[in-house]
């Protein structure tokens, strides 16, 4: 196929051209002359023809048809080369301006295809958006519904710091500018309800907002109801708990972990007791934990110990009390897929605390927000809590400190008020008889300390005075359980040698061994860059005992 | 390596329009087939060109008798200038003055054969002569120098 309409022009031009001048070339030019000579018969121009020739004929010469042949083939010749120099020149623009448009077609195509991608990628980013935002609704309902709360709801306005959960649940935070998403219901359950003899309670609430006393206030109800109430308490204050058997004092969670694990151990007896014997009876048996917000990570048995005051401590007459900062699964000893069960089986009791206008301290609201078990967060209701202040609330005094504690009353060389059994009858017996409240005692004894601490009877005079002998055995439970810093060391709470020294001796008497018993009594242990200590308190050790074989 | 996005317009990888075309044009030229016809066209177009020029010029001589004289010294003059042109200049002017000496002597040849064979009739004895002449000559010569080179070796 021609790509030029000059193609055929040029073409047939050169062809007419080449014919002409094929017969500008080929046909003779001069007139010639055929004649006859010597019987042979040939043609010449005139100006050949031989004089003896004889004439024959007259043949025409081509000259001027020649001549116009060969202006004409010469004119097409020129035409062609004009028109093959000038198409030879513009052809590679015209493919260059075929490239060209080539290209705007690709371009066009490159960019409708840009364009469609574009509109596909917009497409797709709409569509990821409102997958993500519909993934995120569907984890704020998860949440939301977490909480207790029904997502279909009106939620509360968050401001600030504020989440969601610290709203609805608030929970260790005194913030009277927020209010709870979900007010508790305040027109139902205006009366507080029983808490002593449900298996497992949960006191928490703000700083300062009163747990631990309100913890305390129900033990004592308890300690009246004929529990055996177990206190495991890591920050235990001097003189707090009165009439308990106080664990973990120091924060000491070795023994509360240990603590938690007789209280396993006791679950699962009771449980055998229940399963051998006929209707058996058992001592009801409380363990307060208080700070129960710090068990997690130091306690390993405070998650086993969690789920099983949910579970199986009520047929055993056993009760947990547990007294944490909030309610969140993080905070109750990190017990892991035990939401559910805490709902369903805690009853919670949340202490409201506000902050002082006048001192800037967190203290009382005096109101609680009751949750019974099973019920949702949105039906709770608040009540008022009786001040401490208020006759039918006993509120620990100074007094009743001194009164039920033993080192107070054995570093004061003053009157000692009496020691009942309950003192000193602490964790050397785990499974005594019951606990009841102190008397206070309003006699006083004389100083039975007096005379054996200046020594001039020796030993001899303080095994009269019973008192003092009940403080110390006292103060050996104590140190034996480790509770109490070693009995020289300087923060130990007798203050006096003489007693440190009668204590130490009850130690060794207890037969410990040897390791056992330089720890307890200066805190040191074999090897290690404490060897020179260990030796230094070996020989005194070794002294304490021949004075001891000595007296004996 | 030859890929399949490889393409002969690599726009795509030109900033500009006329980055692509500066590109495009370092290239070597590729000859279309349409190129191809327009070059022969051209160069037979050209060869016809001088060739009827020197047919045309040629007749038209022959047609007037009283040009002949002039012609005569004229054209072996200027074919003679041309060719020592031809050989003195390069490039294209030195193709075309051998291309116009090639076209306007085939075409005085050709175009004039009856001229030539009338000439040499009426000439013949002598070209005849001529010839032995050259030939004796150019065969004494030969073996002159045939025999000079067998002596030397």
């Amino acid at each position: 196929m021609l790509a030029n309409k000059n193609q055929p022009i040029v073409a047939g031009l050169l062809g007419a051209s080449i014919a002409g001048i094929v017969a500008a070339t080929a046909l003779p030019f001069n007139d010639r002359i055929e004649y006859k000579i010597d019987n042979r018969i040939d043609s010449q121009p005139a100006w050949l023809v031989p004089p003896k020739a004889e004439f024959r004929s007259l043949e025409r010469g081509y000259g001027g048809i020649k001549i116009l042949l060969a202006l004409l083939a010469t004119g097409g010749m020129v035409t062609v080369m004009l028109i093959a120099r000038k198409e030879g020149e513009q052809e590679p623009i015209r493919q260059r301006i075929k490239a060209y448009q080539n290209q705007a077609y690709e371009f066009g195509f490159a960019a409708e295809s840009a364009y469609q991608m574009a509109t596909t990628q917009t497409r797709y980013k709409k569509l990821a958006e409102a997958d993500e935002v519909a993934f995120e609704s569907e984890i704020e309902t998860a949440y939301i519904e977490s909480l207790g709360l029904d997502p279909s709801q009106q939620q509360a306005l968050l401001t600030g710091t504020a989440t969601l959960d610290s709203v609805s649940n608030p929970s260790d935070k005194v913030d009277q500018s927020s209010s709870p998403a979900i007010e508790p219901d305040q027109s139902i359950g205006t009366k507080m309800p029983v808490l002593t003899n449900y298996p497992s309670v949960l006191i928490y609430g703000a700083p300062g907002s009163g747990k631990t006393t309100f913890a305390e206030q129900e033990v004592k109800r308890r300690v009246l109801a004929g529990h055996r109430v177990i206190i495991c308490d890591p920050h235990a204050a001097y003189g707090a708990w009165a009439g308990c058997e106080v664990v973990g004092g120091g924060m000491n969670y070795a023994a509360i972990d240990a603590k938690l694990e007789w209280f396993a151990v006791e679950v699962r007896r009771r449980y055998k007791r229940i399963e051998s014997e006929p209707n058996p009876t058992f001592q009801p048996l409380t363990l307060c934990c208080d700070e129960f917000t710090n068990w997690a990570g130091r306690c390993s048995a405070a998650s086993e110990f969690f789920q099983s005051a949910l579970s199986d401590i009520r047929k055993a007459k056993m009760f947990g009390l547990i007294v944490s900062h909030t309610r969140t699964m993080a905070g109750l000893a990190n017990a892991a897929g035990m939401a559910k069960l805490r709902d369903e089986a805690l009853l919670e009791v949340e202490l409201l605390g506000q902050q002082c206008p006048k001192t800037g301290n967190a203290v009382p609201r005096y109101e609680a927000v009751i949750k019974l078990p099973g019920m949702p967060l949105n039906k709770r209701f608040i009540l008022q809590v009786p001040k401490l202040s208020e006759p039918t609330n006993h509120q620990p005094t100074k007094q009743d400190s001194a009164y039920l504690d033993p080192i107070a009353r054995l570093d004061k060389n003053t009157s000692v008020d009496d020691v009942s059994d309950t003192q000193i009858n602490t964790s050397d017996k785990p499974s005594g008889t019951d606990y009841t409240l102190p008397q206070q005692d309003t006699g006083n004894l004389a100083n039975p300390y007096g005379k054996g601490a200046e020594g001039s009877e020796g030993s001899e005079g303080l095994d009269t005075s019973s008192a003092l002998n009940q403080s110390l055995n006292g103060f050996l439970a104590e140190v034996i359980a480790e509770n109490l810093p070693p009995v020289f060391a300087d923060d130990f709470p007798l203050k006096k040698h003489e007693r440190r020294v009668q204590l130490a001796k009850l130690v060794i008497a207890k037969n410990l061994g040897k390791q056992k018993t330089i720890y307890l009594l200066w805190g040191v242990t074999d090897g290690g860059r404490n060897h020179q200590r260990y030796v230094d308190a070996r020989e005194m050790l070794e002294r304490l005992m021949g004075g001891d074989n000595n007296a004996n | 390596m030859h890929s399949e996005f490889d393409s002969e317009f690599d726009y795509l990888n030109s900033e500009t329009p006329q980055q692509f075309e500066q590109q495009n044009q370092t290239k070597t030229p590729e000859v279309t087939n349409i190129e191809r016809f327009w070059m022969l066209t051209g160069n037979w177009g050209e060869f016809g060109s001088y060739f009827g020029a020197g047919l045309s010029a040629s007749l038209i001589v022959r047609a007037i008798p009283a040009l002949i004289p002039a012609w005569v010294i004229l054209i072996p003059a200027a074919g003679l200038g041309l060719a020592v042109y031809s050989l003195a200049v390069d490039g294209a002017a030195k193709l075309r003055s051998q291309l116009i000496l090639i076209a306007v002597g085939t075409a005085l040849i050709a175009g004039n054969w009856d001229a030539w064979q009338a000439w040499i009739i009426a000439n013949s004895q002598m070209l005849i002569l001529s010839f032995a002449l050259i030939v004796i000559t150019v065969g004494f010569v030969i073996a002159q120098v045939w025999s000079k080179l067998n002596n030397a070796s």
